[in-house]
């Protein structure tokens, strides 16, 4: 049934997304169009509208995500999504993970969009981008205790993990917002605003569990030639005297990865035994 | 035997307001009952509570034993008062999403009935009219073989053309065997489909009869409802 839902979910979000994504589209041809017209005006202009284009799409993604978790499960179509032979965890499971999806795809477009239009505008200036592609690299190389291949590859690993993590912390934080402010105790004050408070009630708790665990010196360390951990002084799983690129806190990831099945289970149950349907 | 419905000590309150106060029935499968009482006299909560749409109540309501979760709703098929599919679905979307979602719909009968009512397969809900909502999500709901239908005042606010339709509909399509909970309040128009009925007023059952036995001494459903229900009506 998940695999079901997680179709419907997308089909049902594809249609807010569409027109953003075809609109980028759209400039993107248009930039390619007048890049060999040389005409200059156009050249702006195009730019700019595909950079504002790809800032509302984060928006758009965002606003997206919080707009159909709330109509299509406390709205009327929660008739249908919660009478469905599913329980409330599978619902939300389905939403967190095509929510989660359609933030990679904004996030991932947005660095596209910035890496093309760097690429593009150096395209215009200098007729070797090769030669400023080495420049860089090798200015890259020269930089003291910069990880290998292997070990940049490991770091992207762990990095994109730790993105995956924030982006999953925040889809359940406006989902825990939504369903709490559907509540019988809130039943009096406008959802959007309980929402909103309840939102920012648990942003307050979180930041503060956040800030503890930042004064805990647990560390990811990335080093010239592998990964390890960094415990106060002490350095586990790297060779004595390897030079540090650059350390990441990560209790706090560790932190925010707990929070998010404390929220799916919490959610998941205040779904299916405290809401009611309007 | 064990009810198909079965609903014990249920109470449910807004705020200070009991709607329903401790009340208990049971009914077996296979009847067509109607769920009558007047307005705000708590039809469309019982009828939500026992589909999973409400759950804070106390007491127990049961479909087939069993609280209301994933086996009660796969064996439910609702129809609430109001329009509830997505704006963006077209009739032949909304097929496919019932299709996916419930073992025992008919997919052949839906697109059959689709054409007899004469429904665009492509135009999108939004731009449907009211009536044309309301015909769909009868339609989704009547291609399902389930075990017990629950219609939340099928008949509210259409002509008495639409309401020989919808009845027409219902008749029809509901398997042999199946339970069929009727709400309405229009009872003259429905009273002679129903096998049992149950009155539901002031927090209370306050009739559960079967029609057969109502009908002692030559009064009709209607009859009986408006003695039961004349105080709904009385000005201090």
């Amino acid at each position: 049934m998940l695999g079901k839902l997680i179709k419907h979910e997308f089909k049902s979000t594809a249609h807010s997304m569409f027109a953003i994504y075809l609109s980028a589209l759209i400039t993107f041809g248009i930039m390619c169009l007048v890049f060999f017209i040389k005409n200059k005006t156009l050249m702006v202009i195009s730019s700019v509208a595909l950079g504002a284009i790809c800032a509302v799409a984060l928006v758009i993604t965002l606003f997206a995500i919080i707009g159909t978790f709330n109509k299509s499960l406390y709205g009327n179509q929660g008739y249908l999504s919660f009478t469905l032979p599913v329980s409330g965890r599978s619902l939300l499971a389905s939403k967190t993970i095509v929510s989660l999806c359609w933030v990679l795809i904004s996030f991932i477009f947005a660095i596209s969009v910035v890496l093309f239009l760097v690429f593009y505008w150096i395209a215009q200036t200098s007729d070797n981008i090769k030669s400023i592609i080495d420049t860089v690299y090798n200015m890259l190389q020269t930089m003291q205790g910069m990880p290998d291949a292997d070990t940049a590859l490991k770091s992207i690993i762990v990095v994109t993990v730790f993105i995956f993590i924030k982006a999953i912390f925040l889809i359940f934080k406006v989902s825990f917002a939504i369903t709490v402010a559907n509540t019988k105790s809130f039943q009096k004050m406008n959802t959007i605003l309980a929402a909103i408070l309840v939102y920012f009630a648990v942003y307050i708790v979180l930041t503060a569990g956040n800030v503890i665990a930042a004064f805990i010196p647990v560390q990811l360390a990335i080093a010239t030639s592998g990964i390890g951990l960094s415990i106060g002084d002490t350095l586990m799983g790297l060779s004595p005297g390897e030079k540090i690129f650059v350390s990441i806190p990560i209790l706090g990831h560790l932190f925010e990865a707990a929070i998010c099945i404390l929220l799916y289970s919490v959610t998941g149950t205040i779904m299916s035994k405290h809401v009611n349907i309007k | 035997m064990t009810p198909l419905i079965e609903v014990r000590n249920l109470s449910k309150s807004y705020g200070s307001h009991l709607v329903l106060d401790k009340i208990s029935f049971g009914f077996e499968e296979g009847q067509i009952i109607g769920l009558l009482g007047p307005n705000g006299s708590g039809k469309t909560s019982l009828i939500k509570i026992l589909v999973g749409l409400i759950n804070d109540y106390s007491g127990d309501a049961l479909i087939d034993g069993r609280r209301p979760g994933p086996y009660t709703k796969s064996l439910v098929a609702y129809l609430p008062e109001r329009t509830y599919l997505p704006e963006w679905m077209r009739p032949v979307d909304a097929i496919g999403f019932f299709a996916d979602f419930y073992a025992d719909f008919d997919k052949r009968k839906a697109y059959q009935m689709l054409n007899g009512f004469e429904l665009p397969q492509k135009q999108i809900i939004k731009s449907m009219s009211k009536g044309m909502q309301e015909k769909l999500q009868l339609l989704l709901v009547m291609c399902r073989n389930a075990r017990l239908y629950i219609l939340d005042e099928p008949l509210g606010g259409v002509d008495p053309a639409a309401r020989a339709f919808i009845l027409d509909t219902i008749m029809k399509n509901h398997p042999t065997g199946s339970t069929v909970l009727l709400s309405t309040h229009l009872i003259n128009d429905v009273e002679r489909i129903f096998d049992s009925v149950l009155m539901i007023g002031r927090g209370q059952v306050l009739v559960k009869s079967a029609v057969t036995e109502l009908r002692h001494g030559g009064r009709t459903v209607e009859d009986v409802f408006k003695e039961v229900f004349q105080y709904a009506w009385q000005v201090n």
